[in-house]
């Protein structure tokens, strides 16, 4: 297993990845495949219970008509083996004498319980790695609870920060605990496989959602340890002490939302002018920006009424009477730093993305049109991390994989 | 069993980062026993070091507790790469490294003479990762940019909110926190090729292309569909009652999600099955979607009168997945993080005793060690007569002409 790898392949071709089921592990499997490891989806019979999450593509066989499965499965293989009976257990443990990597999200002690802990894998593949993906870690106070990525959130003290102050705190509404936490995984598997590579030796890694999610919330710990003060969520707008004027973060214009920090003093010494002049040109300035001096313009020290009038509701009226793609490509060369809030529309449209001929479409047996989908996350010259085709249909390489080990699908 | 040899031990990394998605990287790798070296200047300090919170409010650039959360474990070196010799510094420390890693605007670092193509002359082999904002190629390349509208950008922003309003999107910087696990994972993939292959590599990592992999079916739904999807507030499309509820006590919330019907079951349970929650429609899930905003406000007022530990307690007893939002005081208290020594508290020469985040994830054989921040050049002298071998009168010298700034 461990010569050189194969050449034109990616940085981890020739490792056997296997991963269970369960949507918590479906990304860090997926990066695995990105860097070039031949990754197994292990399904039990009927599919991952990932395959069942939206949302769904209408009109397609419904084991295969997840977009959420479709966009984190690409690049893998996959196998039916049923772990819940003797036989299929024991195909597993066959299956992993084969391999280098096993990625699984099992509650603590769960698989231990089935004689598939990491202990019993060993004895089939002595050095083999193996990364657990847990909310809460696989010891401890939680390691019982059940969990969500909403829960996750909760625990984590990312989602106190978030939101509306006059409403609940609140989360992204696409999960984003498993992709944290998934990435962190496939990290710990390659930086495992680095260390047997050196060693000899095999190890296991488990990750915590939790942990994961509580770095995202960078600066509630913080705060209270240099200044024993408690962070609290301030929604889409910036109060700046000492007077706490509040300006908006996130500003209504022709067709959506655009991001647009008022910066005070030297970090709005380009924007600011810059914005002043923009708006001049297309008669819509402001006597009160014409007449500031930026570098020793002060939001704190600055009365509320007075930034709404002069600054807050010119520049209002300018972003409404403008469309995202005019405020975004006219800014760039501007430079005035105002962005577009893209919803997955206005992601697909960046033109930066297109040039560098970010996306991919894959063809998949079950759908008329090819998938489109994010390109790798890196970029290399050698094409050593590339997105490396559709995600398999339930059962697909049965044959391919368990054939050669004189074994036939679990069913 | 005893964990002796960290992963990364013997793995060198040159740093020419800045703000966060660069020294978070780099301070991760360090935990795991890699040897990292920030190469940082005052003529420009790296902007975090300005960053708020300062402990006790005292403004200095080693004072920062923002900028020491993300750069533990790891040395700073001063050196101003505008001076020739700084330059020339630089350089050597690089050819005796395995990794560099820069977050600059594509560029900079080529018009400083500290390229790609130059680093690569003096170590053939090199492992260089280059992470700003749009990436090394394309209109938006030189771009500067951060990570509040790069969130905006990837699609983050739009998802995170109320339907009835704008959008707030998440806390601060979001993407700051997810390109770091990336970029991790690329330079450990690439130092494993490199054991196997011999061979370097460039990494061009676009902090956006890295970004929008976690909108990723939200992207594939629209190009496919034309269905563009929205805020929700804390709602699920696939599971419900699903949100975050008032307790007692002021500002004080606990998230609660019944993602099947037996949790369902479970919550009902809990709430002592009070008439209207008997209901066969609410059995299923379509019933409890159909009536989410009726549930919202019914748990509402059964946690609105509870302590938020005691309504996690008595669910998480019933397998029904319940959390205390934690605020920024709960987080140094709360039982598994404590339980875990998340936090490891380290006397900082400046900051005095200040808490350092650990990654999440840990292994079975090998440590992970987080040691305190740098001070902004503390390891000059240090690494200067050390690695780069400089006699002390040749350091002095130098220290004169301004190179160490």
């Amino acid at each position: 297993m461990e010569g050189a790898a194969p050449v034109g392949a990616g940085f981890l071709s020739g490792y056997r990845v296997l991963e269970l089921a369960g949507q918590e592990s479906l990304f860090a499997g997926k990066l695995l495949a990105d860097m070039g490891a031949e990754v197994i989806k292990v399904e039990p019979p009927g599919g991952d219970p990932a395959r069942l999450m939206g949302p769904m593509a209408p009109g397609v066989d419904p084991v295969e008509a997840s977009l959420l499965w479709q966009a984190m499965n690409t690049g893998k293989k996959s196998v039916i083996l049923d772990l819940e009976t003797y036989k299929g257990r024991d195909l597993f443990l066959e299956l992993a004498a084969t391999a280098d990597v096993v990625v699984e999200a099992y509650p603590p002690g769960c698989l231990e319980d089935m004689g598939l802990g990491y202990r019993e894998l060993c004895r089939a593949r002595p050095e083999l790695v193996m990364a657990s993906i847990t909310a809460f870690g696989e010891d401890g106070p939680y390691r019982d609870f059940v969990a969500s990525d909403l829960v996750i959130w909760a625990l984590s003290g990312l989602i106190y920060i978030c939101g509306d102050p006059d409403r609940p705190p609140v989360r992204i509404s696409l999960p984003q605990s498993w992709l944290h936490a998934g990435a962190d995984a496939a990290t710990g598997a390659a930086m495992a496989l680095f260390h047997r590579g050196r060693t000899g030796q095999g190890q296991r890694v488990v990750v915590s959602a939790l942990k994961a999610l509580e770095r995202v919330a960078y600066a509630a710990h913080i705060l209270w340890d240099a200044r024993g003060r408690v962070l609290k969520r301030q929604g889409s707008a910036l109060r700046i002490p000492p007077m706490g004027t509040t300006t908006p973060l996130i500003w209504p214009c022709a067709d959506g939302f655009v991001a647009f920090y008022l910066f005070g003093g030297q970090m709005g010494a380009v924007s600011n002018p810059a914005l002043t002049k923009w708006m001049d040109d297309e008669g819509m300035g402001s006597e009160y920006m014409k007449a500031m001096d930026w570098p020793k313009f002060s939001i704190g020290h600055t009365p509320q009424q007075e930034v709404d009038q002069g600054v807050v509701e010119p520049v209002a009226a300018f972003f409404a009477a403008h469309t995202q793609r005019e405020l975004w490509d006219e800014g760039v060369r501007r430079r005035v730093m105002v962005y577009p809030v893209n919803d997955a529309s206005g992601v697909l449209a960046e033109a930066q993305l297109k040039e560098r001929g970010f996306w991919v479409r894959l063809a998949h047996p079950a759908f008329e049109q090819e998938l489109t989908l994010p390109g790798p996350f890196v970029k290399t010259d050698e094409g050593l991390c590339l997105v490396r085709g559709a995600a398999p249909t339930l059962g697909q390489h049965n044959q391919e994989i368990l054939a050669p080990l004189g074994l036939e699908g679990g069913r | 069993m005893e964990k002796q040899t960290p992963i990364l031990q013997g793995v060198r990394m040159v740093e020419f980062g800045w703000a966060v998605v660069g020294p978070l990287t780099t301070s991760w790798a360090g935990g795991f026993g890699a040897e990292v070296i920030k190469v940082e200047t005052r003529t420009r300090p790296d902007i975090i070091r300005s960053m708020t919170p300062f402990k006790d409010d005292k403004v200095n650039l080693d004072n920062s507790l923002f900028f020491g959360r993300e750069n533990a474990s790891k040395k700073s070196i001063a050196l101003n790469l505008k001076h020739p010799q700084g330059k020339e510094l630089a350089l050597k420390l690089v050819a005796g490294a395995d990794v560099v890693l820069d977050s600059y605007t594509a560029g900079v670092m080529a018009k400083w003479g500290l390229g790609y193509e130059d680093l690569v002359k003096v170590r053939p082999d090199l492992i260089m990762l280059s992470s700003c904002m749009y990436g090394q190629t394309g209109a938006l390349r030189s771009m500067p940019g951060y990570g509040v509208p790069l969130t905006a950008i990837s699609g983050l922003t739009y998802h995170c909110g109320w339907p009835d309003r704008k959008p707030c999107g998440p806390y601060g910087s979001y993407t700051d926190y997810l390109v770091p696990r990336l970029n991790l994972l690329a330079i450990v993939s690439a130092l494993d090729h490199r054991r196997r292959t011999g061979q370097g590599v460039y990494l061009d990592a676009a902090q956006l292309e890295a970004s929008v992999q976690f909108v990723a079916p939200a992207l594939l739904n629209y190009a496919l569909t034309g269905r563009v999807a929205q805020r929700a507030g804390n709602r699920d499309p696939e599971a419900a009652p699903h949100g975050v509820y008032p307790c007692a006590g002021k500002d004080r919330w606990v998230a609660i999600t019944v993602m099947d019907d037996r949790q369902w079951k479970g919550l009902v349970h809990a709430m002592g099955s009070p008439e209207w929650a008997l209901d066969p429609e609410l059995e299923r899930l379509e019933g409890r979607l159909d009536r989410a905003e009726e549930l919202d406000q019914r748990i509402a007022q059964w946690t609105a009168t509870r302590e938020d530990h005691e309504v996690m307690e008595l669910l998480q007893a019933l397998q029904v997945p319940a959390g205390v939002a934690n605020d920024g005081r709960d987080l140094g208290e709360d039982p598994q993080l404590v339980y875990d020594q998340y936090f490891s508290r380290r006397e900082h020469p400046v900051m005095g005793q200040v808490d350092y985040a650990a990654h999440s994830m840990e292994f079975s054989a090998s440590p992970q060690n987080v040691e305190r921040s740098p001070c902004l050049g503390e390891h000059t002298e240090e690494i200067c007569l050390g690695l780069l071998g400089l006699g002390r009168e040749e350091y002095q010298r130098l220290d004169e002409q301004g190179v160490f700034k």
